[in-house]
């Protein structure tokens, strides 16, 4: 690359305002969307009551301003989720890692996400949340029960968490981070 | 030096003069705990943040170290002891709600599960008893099988709101459950009666809900009172949504925000306090 065509990158670099990212935060209700959001955006989660609608709210990282759209995920709502897959970047897709109960559940609702046209190819990240739970299940065992392992078509992590702690969620938006830097716009 | 000149020329110290100029109600009360909390007597202002404050024995003490003559001034020591009262059951009233709130509620205790199944039956009497606990929590608007997980972070608070409206206010809680089922404009009743919980623990929490109490209650506001406010917004903001007309459920949180708009804007008027029936005496 010639001279002046570097330093036109680097101004262009300088210049660009912040990056805005849209995260679609879905979920099982009960799964720990709205503590993880309100953990991010640095606000106070033991008063939380469940989600009846949605959720937004913008966090400020760097140079990136992630938009966080946190969806209810009651069963009477889910049918809504597709109004808000538009211009997705990343899915984060939280998993009540204590409820064994609803493992299944909630692994074919990601399936249906998964084939959804308007996400496909969306980076996913899935938040195996409630690690501070002694009956939790460990990371790999969700990864297994969601089927994880078998997907080709997109990047995707699998990040264990405690949204009450904060625990891992820094590892895990570090990672929505990394991506979307790396990721054709 | 006003004060002092004040002292001097009227004969009264600060707190007398707040209880004579002022109406009784929200506007005295909150003069005299703003004077309290001014006070260079540590005496005084620590009468603001003592839990198991008693009103009657305070009164007397600021009396004594006021050096008050009440033989003079008739109608001060009454004046004064309805403020306390209000300032302290408005602190006994957070802390009593705030421990609720942090009780969780646990399917593995009986009391807890015997307020949810009296909800139901006082909010379905027809209904059998032998209705499966699967569907009765689905009748009443929770979003899974299991409501200890909706109670979230309103703990028993949530649940005790919603008995209380549902037995004292027994017709009109059933009104508003059974159009929360509204093919259009409907929405999920137990759900959002924990979100208006949440609302009113943060307007008490923020000491909004003083104006009101201050000036509708005569002794110490109670547990009992604000289980009335929550009857009166539930059903306020329950007539709000229906003249939203909603596009869907999903517009919630918009509606709510509007609404907490609406109420701020009242509950901060210093002479207000909010009407219905489930507030009048």
């Amino acid at each position: 690359m010639p001279l002046s065509g570097l330093l036109d990158l680097l101004r262009r670099l300088k210049s660009t305002p912040p990056h805005e990212i849209r995260v679609l935060l879905l979920g099982l209700d009960n799964a720990g969307k709205t503590t993880i959001l309100k953990t991010l955006a640095g606000e106070e989660v033991s008063k939380i009551a469940p989600t009846q609608g949605f959720n937004i709210k913008s966090v400020k990282q760097d140079k990136w301003n992630l938009n966080v759209w946190d969806i209810g995920g009651q069963r009477g709502i889910r049918p809504y989720w597709k109004n808000y897959f538009e211009n997705t970047d990343v899915l984060i897709y939280v998993v009540d890692s204590a409820d064994r109960i609803r493992l299944e559940e909630t692994g074919l609702e990601l399936t249906e996400l998964l084939e959804e046209d308007k996400l496909a190819g969306i980076p996913v990240l899935v938040f195996a949340n409630k690690q501070d739970l002694l009956s939790a299940a460990p990371a790999d065992e969700i990864s297994e029960s969601l089927n994880l392992n078998v997907m080709r078509d997109r990047t995707w992590r699998i990040q264990p968490c405690s949204a009450l702690s904060s625990e891992g969620l820094e590892d895990g938006m570090n990672w929505v981070l990394k991506t979307c830097a790396t990721k054709p716009k | 030096m006003l004060k002092w000149i004040l002292r001097r020329t009227t004969g009264k110290c600060e707190l007398e003069r707040i209880c004579s100029s002022y109406p009784a109600g929200a506007e005295r009360t909150r003069a005299v705990e703003y004077s309290l909390s001014k006070s260079k007597l540590a005496a005084l202002k620590i009468l603001l943040v003592s839990d198991g404050l008693n009103a009657s024995d305070a009164a007397n003490n600021i009396i004594t170290l006021k050096g008050v003559d009440i033989t003079r001034n008739e109608g001060f020591r009454p004046a004064l002891l309805q403020c306390l009262r209000h300032i302290s059951g408005y602190q006994k009233l957070v802390s009593e709600v705030t421990r609720l709130q942090k009780e969780k509620y646990s399917t593995a205790i009986d009391d807890h599960e015997q307020q949810l199944l009296k909800l139901w039956s006082l909010l379905k009497p027809a209904r059998s008893r032998k209705t499966s606990k699967t569907k009765r929590v689905g009748e009443l608007g929770f979003q899974g099988n299991d409501p200890a997980t909706d109670f979230r972070g309103m703990g028993l608070l949530g649940l005790q709101n919603l008995v209380f409206f549902a037995e004292n206010y027994n017709r009109s809680a059933r009104k508003v459950l059974s159009e929360s089922f509204h093919p259009k404009f409907g929405y999920s009743f137990a759900v959002v009666g924990i979100n208006l919980t949440s609302l009113i623990l943060e307007l008490l929490c923020k000491e909004q809900l003083k104006s009101h109490f201050y000036n509708s209650v005569s002794g110490e506001p109670s547990l009992y009172h604000f289980h009335r406010v929550y009857c009166h917004v539930f059903c306020e903001f329950h007539d709000f949504w229906f003249a939203e007309e909603p596009e869907s459920v999903m517009e919630f949180s918009r509606i709510l925000e509007l609404y907490k708009v609406h109420l701020l804007s009242r509950l901060t008027t210093p002479g207000m306090r909010l009407h219905s029936e489930f507030l009048a005496d």
